[in-house]
Order: C-alpha cells, then structure tokens, then sequence
C-alpha cells in the first residue's frame, strides 16, 4: 500500500496542475488567453478551459464598466486670447480588449491627455463668452469626437463614452469681474422694470385724472345752465311782479338784498350832514 | 515489497529528471505578447525577438534574454516655453507615444556603459529624456516659424494644434537615433506663462468692467426712455382732457347766453336793474368777519322810519 502513494501524489498534483487551466470568466468579461506569451484567443463570459502554465496563461478585462478620468483642470486659451479654467471628465469603455491591453501600457493616461489635447483646442476655437454661456454642450461633443479621433488613430481599443465640462469657469483672478458683468445685465432688468413700474402707475392716474376733469367740466356746465335757468325763470316771475307794482316790488327786493347782505356788514349809523373822514387805512 | 516492473521513483532518478528539466527550461523561454527580447552573449546583442511565442537559447551563461516592455508608454514631455514667430511666448507641452522598436539599437544608445545589469527603468528614464528634449525642440522649431494668432486659428477640437511634419519628423529621428518607435504625438497643453498671464488678466478685467458699464448705460437709457414716454403720454392725455373741459365749458356757456339774452330781450330796464341789485349783493357779501364792508346809513335813512314812525 505504502508504495501507492507517491504515484497518488503525483497523480494529484497533476489532476490540480491541469485544473489549473479552468477558467470562469465572469458577465461583462473577456479573458485573452496567451500560449508562451502570444495571444492566441478571447473567450468571453462562461467557463473554460486552457492549458495550464507555462504554456498557456490568461488575462481578465472589464469590458462593460464604464471607466472614468478626469483631466484638468487647466487654465486654457480662448480664441480672443482669453483664459478660462476647464476641468473634464471622461467617460470610456474597452472597446478592444486586446488592444487595450497590449498597445499602450497606461491607456487610461493615454486617453486623458488626448482629451486635454482636444479641449485646448475646443477652447481656443470659441471666445470666452460663447464659452461661458452657451457653448459648454458644443464644446463636450466636440471634445468627445476629437478625443475619439485620437484614440483610434492610436488604437487604444478604447471607446469615449461621455465627456463631461465639470468647471468652465473665467480663472480665480478675474471671478470678480465676470460677476460684475453679470450683475450689470441684472442691473439693466431692474432698471428698466422699475421705469416700466413708473410708467404703469403714472398713465392710470392720468387717465383718473382725465377722466375726473371731464366730469367735472360736464358737471359745472350742468351747473350753470340749471342757474341759467333758475335765474331767467325767476326773472321772468320778478318781472310779472314788477309790471303789476314797480314801487312794491323794489321795495320787496331792497328790503331782500339788505337781509341777505347784513349779516356780513359792518352797520355805521350816522346823523344826517355828518362828515366821515377815513383814516388812511380806510376803515373808520 | 516494491514492484520492479514499474519502477520505483528512486531519489537518483529523481535528481535526473530535475536536471533535465533545469537544463531544458535554461534554454527555452518565452517572449509575452507585452514585451520584446533581446538575447545576450556576454553581453553583445546575438538577435532581437519582436513577436511574442516560445523560443530556444544556449543555456545560461552562455544566453542571458534581456526583455523590454513592448506596449507604448505615456509620455508627457516637460512643459516648454518658446517664441512664436511674432515674438510672444508660449508654454506648449507634448505627449507622445512610444515604444521600443529596435531593441537592440535602444539598449545600445540607453545602456549606461560599464554596467552589467541592465535596469529597465533607468533605460526608460534615459529614454524619455532624450525623446522629451527632441520633441520639444522639434515643436519649438515648428511653432516658432508661426504668428500666435495662426496658431490659435483653430476651427474646431478636431484641429490638430501641432503643425503637420513634426510628428514624422520625430518619428524618424527617433527610430534612426534611439531604436524608439513613436505612435503618436500631440500637444496636450497650449498655454501662456505665468507672467504673461498677470496682463491677460488685466485685459480681462478691463473688458468685462467695459461691458458692465454697457450694461448699466443701457439699462439707464431704456429707464429714461420708458419714462420719458410715460411723462409724455401723460401730458398728452392731461392735455386732451383740459381741451374736452374747456369744449364742455364753452358749450355750456354758449347755451346760456341766448337765455340771459332772451331775457334781456323781454324788458332790457328790469333786466339791468335786477343785474345790478345782483351784483350789489355780491359785492356786500362777499365780506368776511375780519374785513366785512362797512355800510354807512344815514340815521334819517329810510329803512329807520319804521322806528321813529309809525305808519300812515
């Protein structure tokens, strides 16, 4: 029995040497499998089988996560030879996995300096107030297609994803300024708003007022020819009167006119033939 | 007792099969995909191996295999100031792509002399020395022959900022000179130096406080035209509204005077009489307590005799 084992050993330690080449490959995988070093296949997700070391060996790639960099930020040139500060993040899958692992040794630095590359130029073909405002969407699609130019034409196996504008923004020294800018648009709003609040309450009241002048001509005209037409009926009754006794009617009348006018007199009752001298401020 | 037919491992025929195996394993090797090879014999280069897959040798030490990384390295070359052809400068920085492509010729223009054991990465940080010093001057060459303006001209982010021929040029020199193989190269910075970057700023500054003051001008223009409108749309209508007024009054008086007329008309004597007592009654009542009219009556005045007399 004892003489069995070392044959048992032996044919374990095979049976785990050649077990060695069983590969799981997980969802979203590949596997490059390398016979002495040279690539020779690419399985994807499953199981599999190789031949152990050394002659074959195998490499796993992420193909499905989404990888991510962030070049910048980086104060970059305008075309009107302004600066404005840009940071970038860039999203990327492996689109060739052996390319992605056998062309470049940090692909992912590759890649950041590519899309740098890409936005310096993005940047300095817009000037800075396109930049600022309505050019960040322009900017990240042209980013993305310039940087993917250059990943290909360097074949790194890698497909752009995204690419985000994370800050555009003018540079710390000059934050100030373009703030002051964009408070003297708002400035310009308030400014005008509040003229037009002026005019909105201005024209109303004019046209109150117009309005309340009308009236009240139309009134006092009303007014008057209601007088007009008291007076001359009351003329013509006076005047019925006066035809039928002139000396009672004037009485009747001087008598009225002393009545209604007294109580606003000042009475002096003098004897008759006194002389009245008025004192220069001509009352006595 | 054990079985000769099969044999049994003894320790001599163990101590066989390792040395074999040893000796066997001394003259093969592998080249990897990610690498390339270079066999030495004594340390002169015997033959380069580029493609990855198993390979024979002499025993060591006959063959040592000195192997390189083969994949591309990233290399941001150092930022570099230059001039461009107008005299203003420019902090350009580069990065390139390169590998060994020819080893044999890189372990010969990078291997430290006088040193056996060859690190990879002081060749490599040879290497990226050399090739940093040749692109920049190379760019610089090529920039500097450019008005700034021409090189901030670019259209899109798809322009290349590096003038066309730098890279080949590189190339070539890079593969005769140092066995690199360059797979890209590009401009991954285009920028001004600190110094020059102080004045832009006050460029800046002063062209956005212009467009602040443009905007505040503006905002005040449009304020002093929206109320000047007002004011004069007021006024129009203020205007109107007294001409209306005045139209009413006129009217009303013109239909009074055929009245006042009609009665004049009828008995012009009473009229001017009655009118007259009117306007006595206006003028003595139109006193007030402290300034009334003073009426001064004769005590034999007629409106007395109802006193002294009685009547008839």
């Amino acid at each position: 029995m004892s003489q069995r084992l070392p044959w048992i050993a032996a044919l374990l330690l095979v049976g785990l040497w050649l077990g060695s080449g069983i590969m799981v490959v997980d969802t979203g995988q590949k596997a490059l499998v390398y016979r002495f070093g040279a690539v020779d296949r690419v399985q994807g997700a499953g199981l599999h089988a190789r031949l152990p070391w050394p002659v074959e060996s195998d490499d796993r790639i992420n193909v499905t996560e989404v990888r991510r960099v962030e070049p910048g930020p980086r104060r970059m040139l305008t075309s009107d030879t302004n600066l404005v500060l840009l940071s970038l993040a860039v999203q990327y899958t492996v689109a060739d996995p052996v390319a992605f692992t056998l062309r470049v040794e940090d692909p992912e630095r590759a890649i950041a300096a590519m899309v740098l590359g890409a936005a310096t130029a993005g940047a300095a073909s817009m000037d800075v107030d396109d930049l600022l405002t309505t050019g960040r969407g322009g900017l990240e699609r042209q980013i993305l297609s310039a940087g993917q130019r250059a990943v290909d034409s360097a074949g790194l196996g890698a497909r752009l994803v995204a690419v985000d504008v994370r800050e555009l923004a003018p540079p710390g020294p000059v934050v100030d300024a373009f703030n002051d800018v964009s408070s003297a648009r708002g400035d310009r709003e308030t400014l005008a708003l509040s003229a037009e609040a002026y005019s909105s309450k201005l024209l109303p009241d004019m046209r109150g007022q117009a309005a309340e002048m009308k009236e009240s001509a139309r009134a006092a005209a009303a007014v008057r020819l209601a007088t007009v037409r008291a007076e001359t009926a009351r003329f013509q009754q006076l005047r019925a009167v006066w035809r039928r006794d002139r000396e009672g009617t004037r009485v009747e009348l001087h008598a009225e006119l002393l009545a209604e006018v007294a109580p606003q007199l000042e009475l002096l009752v003098v004897p008759t033939g006194t002389e009245i001298v008025l004192p220069p401020n001509g009352r006595p | 007792m054990s079985s000769p037919r099969f044999g049994t491992p003894t320790l001599a025929a163990v101590g066989a099969a390792l040395l074999l195996l040893l000796a066997g394993g001394a003259s093969l090797y592998t080249v990897d995909a990610r690498e390339v090879a270079v066999v030495l014999s004594f340390g002169a280069p015997v033959r380069t191996v580029t493609e990855p897959g198993l390979y024979f040798k002499a025993p060591w030490p006959l063959h040592e295999v000195v192997r390189f990384d083969s994949r591309a390295r990233v290399l941001a070359v150092q930022p570099a100031e230059l001039l461009t052809q107008d005299k203003k400068n420019l902090v350009v920085e580069a990065f390139t792509l390169w590998r060994v492509e020819d080893p044999q010729r890189f372990l010969e223009a990078f291997r430290p002399p006088g040193v056996d054991v060859v690190q990879w990465d002081d060749l490599v940080k040879a290497a990226e020395l050399r090739l940093g010093d040749l692109v920049n001057s190379r760019v610089a060459g090529a920039l500097g022959t450019k008005e700034f303006s021409a090189l901030l001209n670019v259209e899109s982010a798809e322009t290349e900022l590096l003038p066309v021929g730098v890279g080949a040029e590189v190339t070539q020199v890079a593969a005769d000179r140092f066995g690199i193989g360059v797979l890209d190269l590009r401009l991954r910075h285009v920028g001004l130096p600190l110094q020059n970057e102080q004045s832009i700023y006050e460029r800046m500054r002063a062209e956005r406080k212009r467009i602040a003051n443009a905007y505040r001008s503006e905002g005040e223009e449009q304020a002093t035209t929206i109320r000047a409108r007002a004011d004069r749309q007021a006024a129009e209508i203020l205007a109107e509204a007294d001409q209306e007024a005045a139209r009413i009054d006129a009217e009303a008086e013109a239909a009074a005077a055929p009245l006042y007329a009609e009665a004049y008309r009828a008995d012009p004597e009473f009229y001017r009489y009655l009118r007259s007592l009117d306007a006595l009654e206006e003028v003595l009542g139109s006193g007030s307590e402290s300034s009334a009219a003073v009426l001064v009556l004769d005590s034999e005045s007629e409106i007395f005799q109802p006193l002294t007399r009685s009547p008839r």
